[in-house]
């Protein structure tokens, strides 16, 4: 006994079973670090581009409505001109006639050629039946309506289109579930954050003008879309390019605009301009991605059984056991340097509905101080309904074949009750993170 | 003799550590070779994937950062143009799911342009009602983006597509396809071939898509003078509108 215990005979073996042993469990390591990395990747990919998607469809939609705002404000000038345009008329004419003298004492012969002239080719009589037969089937403000339905419709429906672009997307790009807030029938975030502004915004009263100063490009994009369609009319004569009418057509429009102009003709803003947290979740998306990667539980704990037990929290929830996660958050946004060069002035909608320049863009899932309106996990919560329903059916994620329903029970959880409520970032009402870092 | 040189040569322990490391030495590096090798696959996993997003995001900057001239039409410029290109990079390019959704939603932008693919995300996202089904021929020709604008031929560089001539001067003035609405897919790829040891070699490789968003719109004069064509198309391809425009003696204002 006395000898074996002296004996050192295998002493190197044993140090070198235990050198490769720890050689072994490196390499083990690094295998089990690069199936979760390479997973990762995939997810955080498909979190970011399904989110970037999901804005880049929101800033289409809006510039769409902004193009139709466009398009009310031009209809609006027609309608309002035609309306007011045959009274003037009709007024211009009696003037011409009052004033027409014929003596040779008298310098009229003008209004005389006016007043005759008109009444012979029968343009005062003509032109009141076309005058009636607008006034009673005027098909502008049927127009109006229709771009109006077509702006509220797209404002609710952007928030669906967005959704099933983020979902394909985040599919395509290898997650096999993305989850969503806000859900498209979520009322006060879901649809685009827009609402009527006042009629008047859509002419040029002196009203708008004084409580928005911005407004004033407007004369300068209503005279361009004035004379464009004068240059493009392909009816001659008509009174809209010829005659004295021509001259006083925007004067007209301008006068008609606080009587005539239709409450449909009115555009839509941007309710959401501010940097608030209600109004930066309006703009937003945040969207949570996951990816089945099998069992990560026993990948990354059972192989190495000499390691102490993980972080457990008191809900006995454990770290993701079937998937990766990731997050991402974008909006859509209206940079400064889109507003129209015409624009000198800042106003009330800087953000501009009356151009084109809206686009999507990532951003960091929280700023400093922001306070979402909602909480991380009801938002979570909120995502899930949708989303999981969606990945289950549509994208077969049951289907994949290290899916396992109890781990991805389990992932759930863990993001409800250990990952979601630590997004406020605070602790004991102190900042512990900022930013990107969340 | 052999009997004593046996016992005596059992127990000797002369060069017993360096028969202990010549046993061992194998496998310690058969170990080492083992992690070598895979840590050039697990890093090669991971750059086709970096190099794939990257590629991937860089063409969507650039688009986004460029303005109208520089967007080549063919691929982003029109839904339905965008929509053939997303089925075939999305049939060149399989991944591991989502294929099959995603081309169900990309004939839709083929067959009906913005209109049908919106139509189909509401369906597939799980709920949402139909929008543009009030029967309004204007609120439909707002984002009709799929038919020949025959107005402003303006240039004679015609796209075929479908057999159907889409003049290049049809990008941009016609409402949904126009400044600030176009569509596209931009794909990043990458692959390699990496050769260690017992794996043998190995190909591997990565594709992502991501929707570019609108191109960001300077405020210049140009631009605006789109702004007035939508207008002016507004006005030119609504029968009522255009009723209106040729205001004259004849009385007819039929939509």
């Amino acid at each position: 006994m006395q000898k074996l215990h002296k004996n050192e005979s295998g002493a190197v073996a044993l140090l070198m079973l235990a050198s490769a042993m720890i050689l072994f469990m490196c390499g083990l390591i690094m295998y089990d670090a690069g199936v979760v990395i390479r997973d990762k990747i995939d997810v955080n990919v498909a979190a970011d581009t399904a989110a970037y998607s999901q804005a880049s469809v929101e800033a289409r939609s809006m510039n769409m409505i902004a193009f139709a705002n466009v398009g009310k404000r031009t209809i609006v000038g027609i309608h309002n001109m035609y309306y007011f345009q045959y009274p003037f008329y009709a007024i211009w004419w009696a003037g011409q006639c009052s004033r027409c003298c014929c003596g040779w004492y008298c310098g009229c012969w003008t209004e005389c050629f006016n007043c005759f002239g008109n009444l012979i080719d029968g343009s005062p009589f003509m032109e009141l039946f076309d005058w009636l037969a607008f006034l009673g089937d005027d098909d502008l403000e049927k127009n109006l309506e229709d771009l109006d339905d077509f702006q509220d419709d797209l404002r609710k429906y952007a928030a669906y289109w967005g959704l099933g672009e983020s979902m394909t997307r985040g599919a395509r790009n290898g997650a096999n579930m993305i989850l969503g807030y806000p859900p498209p029938d979520n009322s006060t975030y879901g649809p685009l954050p827009l609402a009527h502004g006042p009629a008047s915004e859509s002419c040029l009263t002196p009203n708008p003008l004084a409580s928005n100063p911005v407004t004033a490009v407007t004369l300068i994009e209503w005279a361009a879309n004035f004379f464009d369609l004068k240059r493009r009319s392909t009816s001659s004569p008509n009174i809209a390019s010829e005659g004295p009418a021509e001259r006083v057509n925007i004067l007209y429009s301008f006068l008609a605009c606080p009587l005539m102009t239709p409450s449909k003709g009115a555009p839509f803003f941007n309710e959401a301009s501010s940097n608030s947290g209600e109004d930066m979740l309006k703009r937003s998306n945040y969207v949570y991605a996951y990816r089945v990667a099998g069992d990560l539980d026993g990948i990354l704990k059972d192989n190495y059984q000499i390691m102490p037990g993980e972080y457990t929290p008191p809900a006995g929830v454990t770290m993701p056991r079937g998937g990766v996660w990731s997050m991402s958050r974008s909006e859509f946004y209206f940079p400064p340097e889109n507003k129209p060069s015409t624009i000198l002035l800042s106003g009330a909608h800087d953000t501009w509905m009356f151009h084109p320049g809206w686009y999507g863009k990532i951003r960091p899932l929280t700023l400093p101080d922001e306070k979402p309106p909602v909480e991380h996990t009801t938002m979570f919560n909120d995502a899930t309904v949708l989303g999981s329903a969606l990945a289950l059916s549509l994208f077969n994620m049951s289907g994949d074949p290290e899916f396992d329903f109890g781990r991805f029970t389990n992932d759930l959880i863990y993001m409800r009750t250990n990952v979601t409520p630590g997004m406020t970032g605070t602790v004991e009402n102190h900042h512990i993170t900022d930013g990107m870092a969340k | 003799m052999s009997n004593r040189f046996l016992r005596k040569f059992c127990a000797s322990e002369d060069a017993a550590v360096i028969t202990e490391f010549v046993i061992l030495l194998p496998v310690f590096v058969i170990t080492f070779v083992a992690i070598v090798n895979l840590n050039k696959l697990e890093v090669a996993g991971s750059r086709v994937k970096f190099v794939a997003a990257t590629q991937m995001w860089d063409d969507a900057m650039a688009i986004h950062d460029n303005d109208l001239p520089s967007i080549p039409p063919l691929s982003r410029g029109l839904p339905q143009l965008a929509g053939a290109n997303s089925l075939s990079a999305i049939s060149n390019h399989a991944s591991p799911q989502g294929d099959m959704p995603a081309q169900i939603k990309n004939v839709g932008l083929v067959a009906g342009g913005s209109r049908l693919e919106a139509a189909g995300a509401g369906v597939w996202a799980g709920g949402g009602t139909t929008a543009y089904s009030a029967g309004s021929d204007f609120a439909e020709d707002m984002i009709k983006d799929t038919t020949i604008n025959p107005l402003s031929f303006t240039t004679s560089w015609p796209l075929f597509v479908f057999n159907v001539a889409v003049p290049y001067s049809y990008v941009g003035t016609r409402q949904a396809s126009a400044l600030g609405t176009r569509y596209g897919l931009v794909t990043g790829e990458s692959s390699r071939s990496v050769t260690a040891g017992n794996y043998g070699t190995v190909n591997m490789d990565a594709t992502y898509d991501v929707l570019v968003s609108p191109t960001s719109v300077g405020g210049s004069f140009v631009n605006q003078l789109i702004i007035s064509g939508f207008s002016r198309l507004a006005a030119e391809d609504s029968p009522c509108l255009n009723s209106v425009l040729k205001l004259s003696n004849d009385g007819d204002y039929g939509c």
